[in-house]
Formats: structure tokens, sequence, C-alpha cells
């Protein structure tokens, strides 16, 4: 398990969980990015191809972490991973329909649910 | 004379911590056996304090600061710990209770607690009771590409629609969200001038690029220009930046399937949909914001729609 500021990681059997710590405002700050590059180079030096973002503890976010998951999306689309997001706020759930993001990445209630949908 | 309500299952601690604060003639005291008896007599007569165990039956003092947090928010309450109850009294601070007095050390110290508690509470209410008087305020600031002021901007601005009653929880957060979409944009696209074509191509090089130009001027000395209108019925916010402006119709559609792997556009979306009314000045460097209350006016004094 490695905790920083905003992602916590860690595996729960072959699934990378990214677990927010809380609100990423912006990617601007460069602790904040640096850590979206290091949770980046996880998941491709292990490999990883079942990714989960719990986002408990986000009670809201706007387009910077829609644009940091954005990043892991397609870094994991492009070796065939597959991502699902959950327990996410009423607001955070209503910023990724309003983006559409529902569509394409799935959201579930728990953490298990997601573990589920990435590994069947 | 400031009512004083002492809530505990122990009847020789309620009795102990009443006797205390008698003598000091400045308080009446009530009492109540537990948080469900508190709340009952709480709707009955408002105290001006509850002074509360933490260890209880039915309603314990955690669930208490809880529901007074929310119904009488502006009733300080203090916490009496035993040992052992330190995790939960910490939880209970940081819930809103507003001290606390371990019971070994209830003689020395519960007296002196109520009595400061007390004169800060009163000063609070005082500014609690002008707020909802308030019947309309407007701020202004100038502030620089700092994400750190850009974040308590936000806070601070959602807060102010928050106590106007313009919005629910909920829409505050909405609210808040629409604020940093809106002040973010003002800062890279505008003041900064970086594109998000950039992004498309490289986010480190965007972040990179905005990073260089907030020291180097032009750039750095372009400010964001923030004023925000409350008022019973709406809040207004106007954020103007000094860069060139921009042209809306130029962007993607962040919602067209084809477009959702690129980073454009979506914090105006969200900025679209979280506000009531988003208008943008002809030169594309100002937009001004409306969030408008749902729910009927309530009069703020009296707690009665208007």
């Amino acid at each position: 398990m490695k905790t920083r500021q905003l992602f916590k990681t860690f595996m729960v059997g072959p699934v990378y969980v990214v677990e927010l710590l809380g609100v990423v405002s912006s990617l601007a700050d460069s602790s904040v990015l640096q850590e979206l590059e290091e949770v980046r180079a996880e998941l491709r030096q292990g490999g990883h191809k079942a990714l989960v973002v719990d986002l408990a503890q986000a009670a809201y976010f706007g387009s910077s972490l829609l644009e940091a998951i954005r990043i892991l999306w397609k870094d994991l689309s492009a070796c065939g991973g597959r991502i699902a997001l959950c327990n996410a706020s009423e607001v955070g759930r209503e910023v990724l329909q309003i983006a559409k993001f529902d569509h394409v990445w799935p959201l579930v209630d728990s953490r298990d649910e997601a573990i589920k949908v990435v590994t069947a | 004379m400031p009512t004083v309500l002492i809530v505990d299952d122990s009847a020789t601690d309620r009795l102990r911590a009443g006797g205390l604060l008698d003598q000091l003639d400045d308080f009446s005291i009530e009492y109540a056996v537990d948080g469900s008896d508190a709340l009952i007599k709480m709707e009955l007569h408002v105290p001006d304090m509850v002074i509360t165990d933490l260890d209880m039956p039915e309603l314990n003092g955690l669930e208490l600061v809880a529901v007074m947090r929310k119904s009488y928010p502006i009733v300080p309450v203090v916490l009496m710990t035993a040992r052992g109850s330190e995790d939960i009294a910490v939880q209970a601070l940081r819930a809103g209770a507003a001290s606390y007095v371990p019971k070994r050390l209830l003689n020395s110290q519960l007296a002196e607690t109520v009595r400061q508690v007390f004169l800060v509470s009163r000063e609070d209410r005082g500014r609690i009771r002008l707020m909802r008087r308030m019947a309309e305020q407007q701020v202004r600031f100038d502030i620089e590409n700092d994400q750190e002021l850009i974040a308590s901007m936000v806070q601070y601005l959602q807060h102010g629609a928050a106590c106007m009653g313009v919005c629910d929880d909920g829409d505050r957060i909405r609210t808040g969200v629409a604020l940093q979409e809106a002040l973010t944009n003002a800062s890279f696209h505008g003041n900064l001038e970086v594109s998000s074509a950039l992004r498309e191509i490289d986010h480190r090089a965007y972040y990179d690029l905005a990073r260089e130009r907030s020291v180097l001027p032009p750039y750095s000395q372009r400010r964001i220009h923030v004023s925000a209108r409350y008022s019973l019925d709406e809040a207004e916010f106007c954020i103007r930046d000094e860069g060139p402006g921009f042209d809306r119709s130029s962007l993607p559609d962040p919602t067209d399937p084809a477009n959702l792997e690129r980073p454009c556009g979506r914090g105006l979306l969200l900025m679209q949909t979280f506000m009531d009314e988003v208008k943008y000045n002809v030169a594309g460097n100002e937009v001004t914001m409306i969030k408008r209350r749902k729910s009927p006016a309530i009069d703020r004094v009296q707690g009665i729609p208007r």
C-alpha cells in the first residue's frame, strides 16, 4: 500500500485500486501532478490491467479529477485494461453523468462491485 | 439569566456538574437524563448552552452533537469526558462541540470552561443574528493566478451563497464546482494563455507552461477580478481575466462520444449545468454566473416562509 497526499494505491488480488483521499481541485499543483505520474508509472510497471478508482472521500470534484481519471483510462485502454469507479457522492455522480463519462466508465456503489466489474 | 442544560445518565455526575455551576449564580440550570430527553427539553426551551456526557444509553453525546449542529447550530456544546472516551471526544469536537472537560477535573475546570465558551458563543450568536438580517451583500477581489488563493476563493464564495440561504448543501457544492471551473479557466486559459490543445498533446507540458508563465510578465502581472452579489433570492458571480478572451464556439462538444478522450470544454459544461444562468461578454474574458434560490425564501429571523 502506498499513501500519498491525494492518491492511496493498493492491490486487491489482481486489481489495482486508487483511493482518492480528498478533493482534487487542480492538477496545476506540482505535487498532485507528481502523484498522478507515480500512479501511472505503477500501473505501467506492474502491467496492471484492472483499475478501480474509489471516490468515497472526494465529496465533490470537477474537470481536474475527470482529467486525471481520463489520463489513467487512456493508459489502461492502450494495453486492453478495464476501469471502474465506485462510491461517488451525489454531486460526483452528476459530474460524471454531465460529462457522459458514466457511459464509458462503469460507476457502481461499492468497491466490491467495482472489483467484480473489472475482473469479470 | 442564561440557561445551561446538563445531560448525563448518571444522576451523581449530573448533580455534581449542576452544583458546580450553581455556585456561579450566573446561570439557570436544567437537567436531562440522556440525549433523547435533552432534545425533548430543547423543544420546549432552547438553552444557551448544553453540557453533555458522551457515554449514554439513549442518544449518546456524539449523536446529540450531530443533531444539535443541524437543529440548534448556535447553541454551544461542552463535553464531559471519562477516561477511555478520548477518541469519541475528538470525533465530537470535529462534529462541532465547543470544548470538553475531563470528568476527573470537573471541580477545577468546569465553571471556567463554561464561562469562556459562553462569552465566545455570545459574540458568535450576535454575529449570526445580525447576518440573518442581511438583505444584500457585495464583495470584490482582485487575485493573482495562485491555485491556493483560487481554492480559498471558491470556499469563500460558496459559503456566502449558503449563508444568505440561496443554496442548500447540495447546491452549495454544485456552485463551488462551477466557481472552481470558472476561476481555473480565467487563470489558465485567460491570464496564462495556455491552451487545451497543448493539454491534449501532453498534459505535463500544459502544466509546465502554466507554471513558467505564472512568474513571467506579462502573464504574471495579470489578475483575476472577482465580484459577487448576494441577495435573498440569488447569488451572482462575475469573473474576469486580463487575457485576450476566447471564442466558446471553437470548443468541441465534450459530450460527443468522439470527444470523450479529449480534455476540452468540460469545465464550461459543468458551469452551464450547475448554475441557473451563465453569460459571457463579447471579448470572451468575463463570465457572469447566477445561482437562484430553488426553495421558497424563508424569513431567516423567524424561520418561516417569507
